[in-house]
């Protein structure tokens, strides 16, 4: 089942939050089993307890007239309350001091004639009798306990605006449905109200604005679920029985274990370094065994093999290292991520303190104003070991800097991870706390990391324990390498080197060793200029307890938003999200979850609510000639060239490319596509047969493998190039297998100097697949630094609105050429109208 | 660090005048009842008498009630409610606004001893 958080991770509102603001999820996801019975108001001030059903109301009006204290008492006909036992009266129970009657609708205040005390007196019959002159009571001026719908202000307090804005907002009618539900179930909360829609069959779509951190929990908590529950299912069903091991052992004493699995070719379940997976021995040699461990190596051109890396275990002499046949490895699904996006949307709803109120409403897409922050401009916005910066660039920082929320557009080779660093710098010499730096990859953090290190700034990187032992550029930058290197603990260094000889402590000793390495990683993180970590490495513990008043995300844009909520819930009060959503978008496998909205950035959404990017328009990787099409159909015509056409051309490679001065060509083939072995996917012999041609040319040439990426949006295609570069080449075999060959996806935020692109699909009748969403043709086209080379059928392409515009681009400019590699000659292919928008 | 100051604009819910006009019959039902029930009330003598303590003074200047909860600068007035629990008396200070009126009251009381 649901591992749930640690209690004490729980944040949950007290039990004395106003019913009506309530929300319970656990019906619906599992995971929140544990959410508020009652959410919203809590302040002890604010509220009163009914006492014939036990619920606490607020003094809230929300849209009523009445408050909802008073609303409950009539519309439940309840009368009896007792205050807060925090509050300054204590747990007192209204009622008339003379008859002990408790009905609040009978009850009313007595001032004394001439001193400061009050008493509280029933209106019929007490407070009904005549004053005498004699008594100190004046019985006259009896005011009513419940005015105006209201109890008094001075005794319950109405909530702030803050509270109630933040508070869960139930419109009239839904109180009224759930005061009648109360009536059956008085255990029902707001969140039965929505019952009935299914979430299984149909989700709820995603929304722009959103009442309340509640409203927002409900949308996205079960589409989070939905994700889960399918990539759970995805990963467990991939044990793989029958393999053969291969056993090593590494630097630091695990047993390391090597093998192939077949499944992994279909393509289904994407691997990747950190995975847990189980691993068995089923054979006759010697009793059965399992251990567990972390992938550490996933297949790659070099090899197809998969490393686990074993955990210690204190049976670690029986691992079966003499066996190398029948095996078998089961993937160990962790819910980890996902219970950290549910966990920073409950954290969202209940911390008052997770967000600034700005922040806040701007998420929810509430219209709020803030004057700009009144930040002391540097004077110079150079970073030492950063690049100089575009006028674009330093307004994008200048920008940032004063606003609280602010979104940068990095479109392909526009210098977004320098603009970042530059911004993360200035943040943390305007600023006395750790500024987290956060994106959705290991990859990304790490590349953002060694930049923002060569400013000098102290960087710690906060991996996952199970990549501790994965290899970086920039693990002297890890908290568990620094800890390790701090050598000022002897304590720490004693039992670290005891730990290293003895392979396990006595468990006196262990449990000083974690005490003593937890609070040395308290202090390396507490005096960090930045804390790099990926958006789900946010929710890690050991950040916990630490506030970031400054966050940035960058490549915000391909993380699912319950995602990007993880860093920002730490406390932030400025933050600054980097991607472009022009680009590929976050990755959702259940296509249920993705339709319903998913796979939407908060970067997206935050755009269609009408905060503009700043965009940053001058691209410094493409020849002008490759930067032209993508410049005009996806950033309306503002990216501008940092680089000359001079500067991209390289006159030493030989190519046949129909324009001298035009390192581009889309190449007509006409081959079948076909549906590849795994029937999951597509395959065409054609386009395969020709990269490699092209590939061979390069090399000819002079070109690097390491400089040529090919492109191509099918798995099957992918295996398909890769064997026919093997079989086919006339190179070495080790040379075409440094041909980094993958999907758009997978080279996204990355660039090569030649860029050959295999579209696949031909076929009459059918869509275009992949190809059709204009995200990907936009990366695609935008990787290639000096020169690119697209494989695929015009006809086909040509009926779908977008590829019509970039075939008549290539075909103005004659660049459209079909015919032998040998002997390219300009198509002169017609093109019908196309039949399909691409929007 | 001071939170910076906000405005957040909610669009305007309508009250849906039918309800409205509903939930105020129910209320004026739930007054009623109360009444009516409280009409064969025995009648109890209420003649409490003040607790011993001294009388306040202008609460500003911090009298014995005004001592915790109330603030000339903050508007407010200290009164003390008399509450039972059991049958032992309970006296706790509770925060009245200035211009509340049984505050506006006290005020003009004082005054007037004061002159007289
Ligand atoms: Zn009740
Ligand atoms: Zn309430
Ligand atoms: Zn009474």
């Amino acid at each position: 089942g649901m591992k749930l958080n640690a209690p004490e991770e729980e944040k949950e509102l007290p039990a004395h939050a106003c019913a009506y603001v309530a929300l319970d999820s656990g019906n619906r996801h599992k995971i929140i089993l544990t959410l508020p019975r009652y959410c919203g108001i809590h302040n002890p001030a604010s509220v009163v307890k009914c006492l014939a059903c036990n619920k606490w109301f607020c003094s809230a009006r929300g849209n009523f007239s009445s408050s909802h204290i008073v609303n409950h008492l009539v519309r439940a006909r309840h009368k009896e309350v007792q205050l807060h036992p925090k509050s300054s009266l204590g747990d007192t129970v209204l009622e008339c001091y003379n008859c002990g009657t408790k009905n609040v609708f009978m009850l009313g205040f007595i001032p004394a004639k001439s001193d400061t005390v009050v008493v509280l007196l029933c209106r019929q019959p007490c407070a009904a009798q005549t004053s005498t002159k004699d008594m100190s009571w004046d019985i006259s001026r009896w005011q009513p306990l419940i005015e105006d719908r209201s109890f008094l202000p001075w005794l319950v307090h109405p909530p702030t605006d803050a509270e109630q804005l933040r508070a869960r907002h139930l419109t009239p009618p839904q109180i009224a449905k759930l005061e009648e539900m109360w009536k059956e179930v008085p255990g029902a909360t707001a969140a039965d109200l929505d019952k009935g829609v299914g979430v299984d069959d149909d989700p709820h779509p995603v929304l722009l604005k959103y009442d309340d951190p509640y409203h927002y929990q409900n949308i996205f908590g079960p589409l989070v679920k939905m994700e889960s529950d399918y990539d759970k299912k995805l990963k467990e069903a991939q044990s793989e029985d029958g393999l053969q091991v291969r056993w090593d052992y590494g630097l630091n004493n695990k047993h390391l274990a090597s093998f192939i699995l077949p499944k992994i070719e279909s393509g289904d379940v994407k691997l990747a370094v950190g995975d847990e997976m189980r691993l068995k021995y089923k054979g006759e040699l010697r009793p059965s065994w399992e251990g567990v461990g972390y992938v550490i190596k996933i297949p790659n051109n070099q090899s197809d093999e998969v490393t686990l890396e074993l955990r210690k275990s204190p049976n670690d002499k029986s691992v079966p290292t003499e066996c190398t046949m029948n095996f078998s490895a089961d993937y160990v699904w962790k819910a980890t991520s996902y219970d950290r996006m549910q966990f920073a949307m409950k954290t969202f709803a209940v911390d008052e303190l997770s967000v600034s109120g700005y922040i806040f409403h701007k998420l929810l897409g509430h219209e709020v104003a803030l004057a700009a922050l009144k930040t002391q401009m540097p004077r110079n916005f150079h970073v030492p070991g950063l690049p100089e910066l575009n006028p674009r660039q330093i307004t994008a920082i200048k920008t940032v800097l004063s606003n609280p929320l602010s979104l940068i557009q990095g479109p392909p080779g526009t210098g977004k991870t320098v603009t970042s660093a530059t911004i993360i710098y200035h943040l943390c010499k305007l600023n006395t706390s750790p500024v987290l730096v956060c994106a959705p990859s290991n990859v990304a953090v790490d590349q953002l990391c060694e930049r923002i290190h060569l400013t000098g700034l102290k960087v710690v990187r906060l991996t996952a324990k199970s990549r501790e032992d994965v290899e970086s550029s920039v693990n002297f930058l890890s908290l568990h390498e620094q800890v390790r290197m701090n050598d000022t603990n002897t304590e720490l260094a004693k039992l670290v080197q005891l730990k290293n000889e003895q392979g396990e402590l006595s468990s006196q000793d262990e449990k000083k060793y974690k005490q003593l390495t937890r609070s040395a990683e308290r202090e390396i993180l507490n005096n960090a200029d930045v804390v790099c970590c990926t958006c789900v490495g946010a929710g890690d513990p050991r950040l916990s307890k630490m506030k970031f008043r400054n966050v940035l995300i960058d490549e915000s844009t391909q993380s699912a938003e319950p995602e990007c909520m993880i860093p920002l819930v730490l406390g932030c009060k400025q933050v600054v999200l980097v991607g472009d959503h022009k680009q590929l978008g976050p990755v959702i496998m259940n296509k249920k979850a993705a339709k319903a909205g998913l796979n939407q950035s908060l970067f997206e959404r935050l755009v269609k609510l009408g905060l503009v990017p700043i965009r940053l328009n001058v691209q410094y990787r493409m020849h002008p000639c490759l930067s032209e099409f993508p410049s005009n159909m996806f950033y309306e015509g503002s990216l501008q060239n940092g680089v000359t056409a001079n500067d991209r051309i390289r006159r030493d490679v030989d190519f046949p490319w129909p324009v001298a001065d035009m390192p581009m060509m889309f190449w007509s083939n006409l081959g079948n596509e076909e549906i590849s072995a795994s029937s999951t996917s597509y395959l065409n012999r054609t386009e395969a047969s020709n990269v490699e041609k092209i590939v061979t040319r390069f090399f000819k040439a002079g070109v690097k493998p390491t400089d040529i990426g090919v492109i191509t949006p099918y798995e099957g295609q992918r295996s398909y190039i890769v064997s026919t570069m093997q079989n086919s080449g006339t190179f070495k075999k080790e040379l075409y297998r440094e041909v980094e060959v993958a999907s758009v996806d997978a080279f996204q935020g990355r660039e090569k100097d030649f860029i050959v692109l295999s579209c696949v699909r031909s076929n009459e009748n059918q869509g275009i697949g992949f190809l059709s969403d204009p995200r990907r043709l936009n990366v695609a086209l935008t990787r290639a630094k000096y020169g690119l080379v697209i494989i695929g059928n015009p006809k086909v392409l040509s009926k779908h609105e977008l590829w019509h515009h970039l075939l008549i681009h290539f075909k103005d400019r004659n660049c459209l050429v079909e015919g032998p590699l040998t002997n390219l000659q300009i198509s002169l292919l017609q093109f019908g109208r196309p039949k399909t928008a691409f929007r | 660090e001071e939170e910076a100051q906000i405005v957040v604009t909610r669009p305007e819910e309508e009250i849906d005048p039918e309800d409205e006009a509903d939930f105020e019959r129910e209320y004026a039902k739930m007054m009623a009842e109360s009444l009516e029930s409280r009409k064969a009330e025995r009648k109890h003598q209420f003649d409490l008498p003040l607790p011993v303590r001294p009388k306040a003074k202008d609460v500003s200047s911090g009298g014995e009630a005004g001592e915790n909860a109330a603030d000339g600068s903050t508007g407010m007035m200290a009164f003390s409610l008399l509450t039972k629990k059991g049958n032992r008396q309970q006296s706790r200070t509770v925060a009245l606004p200035s211009d509340s009126q049984f505050a506006i009251a006290m005020k003009n009381q004082q005054q007037a001893e004061r002159e007289e």
